[in-house]
């Protein structure tokens, strides 16, 4: 008898280790589909805990890209660009929202491991001389929309049910992004899950993007041909009046 | 109405976007000009990134040029081969000022570069202008006669080498000149976006002495090349046309540009170069202006390697 109930603890514990899973959570689409008319758009995402939990819900972007960060100065009266400097793995796109102030929600520590926050972002260099590029990097972000200026408010009902809209600007760049949700409690985590998003262009857009970047001469002289042929066919309709 | 232009990657509003092209085709129909140079700084004022504002403006001039060259065409007032010696040079001038571009776009100073050949283009022409025609309105309302200009001057650059018979224009000159001032607008044209016409005209009226009548058509042919090489080039190595955007240029223009020459037949020539002296040297002082007030932000994103 105790053997069997040795066995069945055996093969229960995965299935406990599952139970103890606090975390749901899911997203209004999985897909952002950029179009001619796209200016912007928002996004809900829902989940339920099991308990009273802060809630952090990060979005990044899964490839980072270069970015190079110029300072003007002013040479003779006029505001030239000066200093420059090149930043690598800069994510295109974090925006997040929180029950709390970030701060209250998690010690620095667990802010840094987990990268919550703009103060904790994988950009390189580290190298303190480069601070002012950083965040001057930060801000200019910030003010396009890329990054989260305050974070978006994560409201519970009952303790138990959580909802946020997340916002993406219409300066979204096309590509594939994740949602991070952590659950947090007494400044620990407790649970996370993860939710991919696909950012797209989609009609004439898409293809015009499409054809740009990867056969830019036969872009180029479709371009030449379609402007050659509006400005031939403006020509007619002038005289005509 | 947004519009989302895919190469820019932002969007924009499409109302705002046409009534910025019908303003720039009105006055380019009202001073017959190309209008790239409102266009331009205009695209770059509303956020374009200044080389996508250069870039799609190629196409845009492409399409204004090919409806002139065509009517000029049929007029008979195009001479073919000074226009191909303008070309020779044209080509390698757009050829070089786009990999200027990439170049100056690389170390991220594009967009100080475009904003300051503005100024001193705009300034300087403006000023002339103004100069200009105000002295003639002046020397009207005194009823002076007006001093007889020469044919044309027979400046330094007539020792030149090479010389070659243009029969059309009734020129024997080197073939280096017009090389030249093809190689000048083709540079600007891929660096400013703008045609060129209204720095070529004068140009080859009073260096190259060409008949006035033979001028619109033949610098038309010139900019239809260079902005068709331009357009390929800028698309082809800096990914910078977004057709998008250069259609609702060509839309307001097409529009635009006949209520403007509407107008232009009721009103005197020295007073619309005067106007437009005054919006030349507006724009000048506006971008002036953006250069030296302190910014509200000394770190800014480049274009550079994006």
């Amino acid at each position: 008898m105790k053997r069997l109930a040795a066995i069945l603890l055996v093969l229960l514990l995965p299935q406990m280790a599952q139970a103890q899973r606090s975390l749901s959570v899911d997203m209004a689409r999985d897909r952002v589909s950029i179009s001619s008319g796209f200016s912007g758009t928002d996004l809900l995402l829902f989940g339920a805990v099991d308990q009273p939990s802060d809630i952090v819900v990060v979005v990044t972007s899964l490839d980072t890209e270069k970015q190079t960060v110029v300072r003007k100065q002013r040479v003779l009266g006029i505001w030239l660009n000066r200093g420059a400097a090149e930043f690598s793995r800069v994510p295109p796109l974090y925006s997040y929202a929180s029950t709390r102030a970030l701060s209250d929600v998690a010690p620095r520590n667990v802010r840094q491991d987990n990268r919550l926050g703009l103060d904790f972002l994988d950009i390189e260099p580290r190298d303190p001389a480069y601070a002012d590029y950083r965040a001057g990097l930060i801000r200019a972000k910030q003010r396009i929309g890329l990054y989260s200026s305050l974070p978006a408010k994560v409201s519970f009902k009952d303790d138990r049910l959580f909802r946020t809209s997340l916002h993406f600007p219409a300066q979204l760049a096309p590509g594939r992004y994740r949602v991070n949700v952590y659950q947090l409690r007494g400044g620990r985590i407790i649970d996370a899950a993860a939710l991919p998003l696909l950012v797209d262009k989609v009609g004439v857009g898409a293809r015009i993007s499409y054809w740009a970047e990867n056969h830019g001469l036969l872009y180029g002289l479709f371009a030449i041909a379609v402007a050659a042929v509006a400005g031939l066919l403006s020509g007619y309709a002038f005289r005509r009046t | 109405m947004e519009l989302y232009l895919p190469i820019a990657e932002m969007s924009v509003n499409a109302l705002a976007l046409l009534v910025l092209g019908l303003t720039a085709g009105f006055f380019s129909g009202l001073f017959g000009i190309g209008g790239g140079f409102l266009l331009t700084p205009a695209l770059i004022f509303i956020g374009v990134p200044p080389a996508v504002a250069v870039g799609s403006q190629a196409a845009q001039i492409l399409a204004t040029s090919v409806s002139s060259l065509d009517q000029q065409w049929r007029r008979g007032n195009v001479d073919f081969r000074m226009g191909f010696t303008m070309l020779a040079g044209g080509l390698v001038g757009s050829a070089l000022g786009v990999q200027l571009f990439g170049y100056l776009k690389a170390i991220g100073q594009i967009d100080v570069v475009i904003a300051l050949a503005f100024i001193i283009m705009l300034s300087t022409m403006g000023t002339l202008m103004l100069v200009e025609s105000s002295r003639t309105i002046l020397r009207q309302k005194l009823k002076k006669p007006a001093t007889r200009r020469k044919l044309h001057q027979h400046y330094w650059v007539a020792r030149w080498p090479v010389k070659v018979r243009y029969p059309k224009s009734r020129l024997y000159v080197s073939v280096f000149l017009p090389m030249l001032l093809g190689l000048g607008g083709g540079v600007l044209s891929a660096i400013m976006g703008i045609g060129g016409g209204f720095l070529l005209v004068p140009a080859m009226i009073y260096l190259l002495g060409m008949p006035t009548l033979l001028v619109i058509g033949t610098s038309a042919l010139q900019i239809v090349f260079v902005a068709a090489n331009v357009t390929i080039l800028q698309a082809w190595q800096n990914e910078t046309v977004d057709l998008f955007l250069a259609l609702m240029m060509i839309a307001g223009g097409v529009i635009g540009a006949p209520l403007g020459s509407r107008l232009s037949v009721k009103l005197p020539g020295e007073h619309l170069r005067g106007l437009l002296a005054v919006l030349l040297v507006g724009m000048a002082i506006k971008l002036l202006v953006d250069m030296v007030v302190t910014p509200e932000e000394i770190y800014v994103l480049s274009e550079a390697g994006k």
